[in-house]
């Protein structure tokens, strides 16, 4: 071996040995650190055992002392543990009885609870879990569950626990509450009033229909939610009737922020709104304001036209020639008008809060007053006469006619009577019971006057026929003719006078009701006239009809006929003449008519025939008086007398008489 | 660089070139160690730089050349020493891959303080990889000869082609395509 050799190998070996202490201290100096570092390791240790028991039985102790239900499952649902809160609200004990969750599960919440199982699974937790539970006792619980999965140390699934939180009451209320504000916005959606609720921002939290319609918003009050409103004036400004006066109003609320109730606005249309303002402070920060507008143009204008109709009433009132006079349920006098003052002469302050009985005593008609107040008070108008004396004492009469008056309430709170003097119709109508008694006596008078004088009048004319008799039968073939002529003259208009005489005294009497009233059968009446009456043979008389039987004075009914028929047969003529009697039976009354087919009468005189000694004809038997009794007997039985005539043709007088 | 690289570094040159070869480079190179390595101690790498150097100037083998034989040997190291590392692939692909997941890792648990280059995949198939390497020792033919290895463990070949990103060799990609 060369001594090169042998120099490379001590090198080399001198490497080898430096490199073993190397290694050897590297060694001893990781050992000690090792050392070191296991202690430090042991302090930690220990720390952290400490630190972790320590924990734990926090952990135990919040867990037991939770006020909500806590709950650890395995991952079958199986539950492994439950605090006193859980125990409570399930109603379960597992230390007694085995519990799987899904017995707890709601029927119509399954699909729900899989679902959030799932999300657990999958994502390790969930949170806000809402829905509701079987107890033990098969009662219903709303439940807020929050979740999360327990891992081993492999960080592998093996349990789950959750909080779970009894929002049964929470839930009612908050049902409530969602059903109240939905009440609520239903409410102010549909209000009459326009509503505007702002944020601090002027951002729209609230609006309604009405809003939208007064402003002509052309969309559903729900999509301006979250619009702002700072050009909200500016935009609207022209539906205004001023529209610099609307912003200056706008923007001096909005800086003041203070309350504003009423504020007028008017509209360009003419609509009338009122305005106001509330701010919405929560403490002492401001959170908005709300903005109420009202359509107010309606009331107004009612309230206009009211007072338009309580002015005309009240003039009426006033200016009516009636008194009134309002008085309470105690008849203290509370309204009058000036009629009324006038009427009684009292001014309006002597009669305002003075009892009406009081200031006109009416002691003989009290029982009356009372009644009538009472009638009245029962609700029922009426009217009745007083006598009353006047502030100066002159008696007078009222007609009162009253209404009871009522209180909004419908209560009768006194009443309204409406006078009216009648003193001068009182006066009058005495006046006129005296003159009617005066007239009767004096028609008494007169008829007693016709009938002596007639009477008295006929016994002279009697005489003077006696004596023409006796003159002519002394001086018999002593006469010549023209003597006798005019003593046949005389007599002629002797027998002209008594005729007109008894004519007077048959009308004198026709009018007076003397007879009792019978009833009248006219076809016996007929019978008897047709014996009566001198018939020439070429006249014929016609009953078309058999005639009714009717009541009053059978003397009466053959004076009206008889003097019909007479005069028909007296102007026939024609060669053969007839007289036609018909009747017609009407609800009230028969209507009669005579016919002829005489001479006729002129419609120029068809006024005048039925006044008395009005005669067309100077003849020997007509003495102008019969048509006259016949109007006065046609009058007694309250009927009426016409007639249709042509001259040469003929004539029908109708009448009528009243059925009794 | 850890002490294990500078140990059985010098036990290949010893093996390859004698003793007098390993004397010879340490005494030409300025060490501050003097040339006393333990596998557990930690080195500056220009004294492995000097070695290297000083070996290829002795024998006119190139540094990559060297390199590679020497990560050729230093595979059988890991062989022997961490059997149970290899053992946890099947497919020489799949190893490649995950050096900087998982090999790495694993050198750290032993060589805390170790620095090692970074591999950054950038394709991978079945068949195929593309790593980027990236280190201030521009060591990629000691790369190179352990994926060389890493074929040849798994009783399989590959084409590795080798691009510069870098002059300097601080930055390569590895082309890898499996037979």
């Amino acid at each position: 071996m060369s001594q090169e050799q042998i120099d490379i190998l001590q090198r080399a070996l001198k490497r080898e040995k430096a490199a073993r202490r190397a290694a050897e201290k590297i060694l001893e100096d990781k050992s000690r650190e090792l050392y070191v570092l296991s202690e430090e390791l042991k302090v930690t240790n220990s720390k952290l055992e400490a630190s972790v028991s320590e924990k734990t039985s926090q952990l135990a102790g919040v867990f037991e002392n939770i006020i909500d239900a806590y709950l650890v499952m395995d991952l079958s649902g199986n539950v492994l543990k439950m605090n006193d809160a859980a125990c409570e609200l399930f109603g379960y004990d597992i230390s007694e009885e085995t519990l799987n969750v899904t017995s707890l599960i709601y029927t119509e919440d399954v699909a729900y609870a899989f679902e959030s199982f799932s999300e657990l699974i999958e994502k390790g937790r969930f949170s806000n879990y809402t829905a509701r539970v079987f107890t033990k006792s098969k009662e219903v619980r709303w439940v807020q569950i929050n979740a999360s999965l327990i891992f081993d140390a492999d960080e592998k699934p093996i349990a789950a626990q959750g909080i779970i939180r009894d929002i049964t009451d929470q839930k009612k209320f908050d049902d409530k509450l969602i059903e109240s504000e939905n009440r609520l916005s239903t409410l102010i959606l549909n209000l009459d009033s326009a509503i505007l609720l702002e944020d601090e921002n002027r951002n729209i939290v609230l609006t309604n229909a009405k809003f939208c319609e007064i402003f002509k918003i052309p969309v559903a009050p729900e999509l301006l939610k979250g619009q702002n409103c700072s050009n909200a004036a500016e935009d609207s400004k022209a539906l205004f009737k001023e529209p610099q006066f609307f912003i200056d109003t706008i923007n001096r609320i909005l800086h003041e922020k203070k309350q504003v109730i009423g504020t007028e606005l008017t509209m360009a249309d003419g609509t009338i709104l009122e305005l106001d303002f509330i701010p919405i402070l929560k403490g002492d920060t401001y959170k908005g304001h709300l903005w109420t507008y009202r359509d107010i143009s309606l009331k107004r204008k009612y309230r206009k036209s009211l007072e338009a109709q309580k002015e005309k009433y009240s003039s009426i009132i006033a200016n009516m020639n009636l008194g009134l006079v309002e008085v309470d349920n105690d008849d203290k006098i509370l309204m009058v008008n000036q009629s009324f003052c006038e009427m009684c002469g009292y001014h309006e302050d002597e009669l305002i809060g003075q009892t009406g009985g009081k200031l006109f005593p009416i002691t003989e008609e009290q029982n009356i007053i009372t009644k009538e107040n009472k009638k009245r008070l029962d609700g029922e108008s009426n009217s009745y006469e007083i006598n009353v004396k006047d502030k100066q004492g002159t008696p007078r009469n009222w007609l009162i006619s009253g209404a009871p008056n009522y209180n909004l309430e419908g209560e009768v709170i006194g009443s309204i009577g409406i006078h009216l003097d009648i003193t001068e119709l009182k006066n009058l109508e005495k006046q006129k019971e005296k003159i009617l008694k005066e007239l009767e006596k004096s028609n008494n008078e007169l008829y007693e006057y016709a009938h002596i004088v007639s009477h008295d009048l006929k016994s002279p004319l009697r005489s003077i026929d006696a004596l023409v008799s006796w003159i002519k039968m002394d001086n018999e073939g002593k006469f010549d003719a023209p003597t006798l002529q005019n003593l046949k003259l005389i007599e002629d208009t002797l027998q002209i006078m008594e005729n007109l005489i008894s004519n007077i005294l048959d009308y004198s009497s026709a009018g007076s009701e003397t007879a009792e009233i019978i009833d009248v059968d006219l076809n016996t009446t007929m019978k008897d006239l047709r014996r009566l009456l001198f018939v020439p043979e070429h006249i014929t008389i016609n009953l078309l009809k058999k005639l009714p039987v009717v009541k009053g004075d059978p003397t009466k009914f053959q004076q009206l006929f008889q003097n019909l028929m007479s005069n028909a047969i007296k102007f026939s003529d024609k060669d053969h003449g007839i007289v036609e009697i018909d009747v017609v039976e009407e609800p009230s009354y028969y209507q009669f008519s005579v016919r002829d087919n005489g001479i006729g009468i002129d419609k120029k005189f068809h006024d005048r025939i039925f006044k008395i000694f009005h005669s067309l004809n100077k003849s020997k038997e007509s003495t102008g008086i019969g048509l006259s009794i016949v109007k006065k007997i046609v009058d007694l039985y309250e009927g009426n007398i016409w007639l249709e005539s042509e001259l040469g043709e003929g004539t029908t007088f109708f009448f009528t008489i009243k059925k009794q | 660089m850890k002490g294990i690289i500078f140990t059985e570094f010098l036990d290949l040159v010893e093996d390859k070139f004698g003793l007098e070869m390993v004397d010879k480079i340490i005494t030409q190179s300025k060490l501050e160690s003097e040339g006393v390595y333990t596998s557990i101690g930690t080195y500056s790498f220009s004294e492995m730089l000097q070695l290297l150097q000083n070996l290829s100037a002795n024998t006119d083998v190139s540094i990559d050349n060297l390199l590679l034989t020497y990560a050729e040997h230093f595979f059988s190291v890991i062989e022997d020493s961490y059997p149970g590392l290899l053992a946890t692939y099947k497919d020489p692909i799949e190893m490649l891959a995950s050096i900087e997941d998982h090999i790495h890792v694993e050198v750290r648990k032993i060589y805390p303080d170790a620095e090692l280059p970074t591999f950054i995949v950038e394709e991978k198939t079945a068949t195929s990889l593309v790593m980027i390497y990236k280190s201030s020792r521009a060591m990629h033919h000691f790369g190179l000869g352990l994926m060389n290895k890493t074929f040849e463990h798994f009783n399989s070949s590959a084409e590795i082609i080798l691009e510069k990103i870098k002059e300097d060799g601080t930055e390569v990609k590895f082309i890898i395509n499996k037979n």
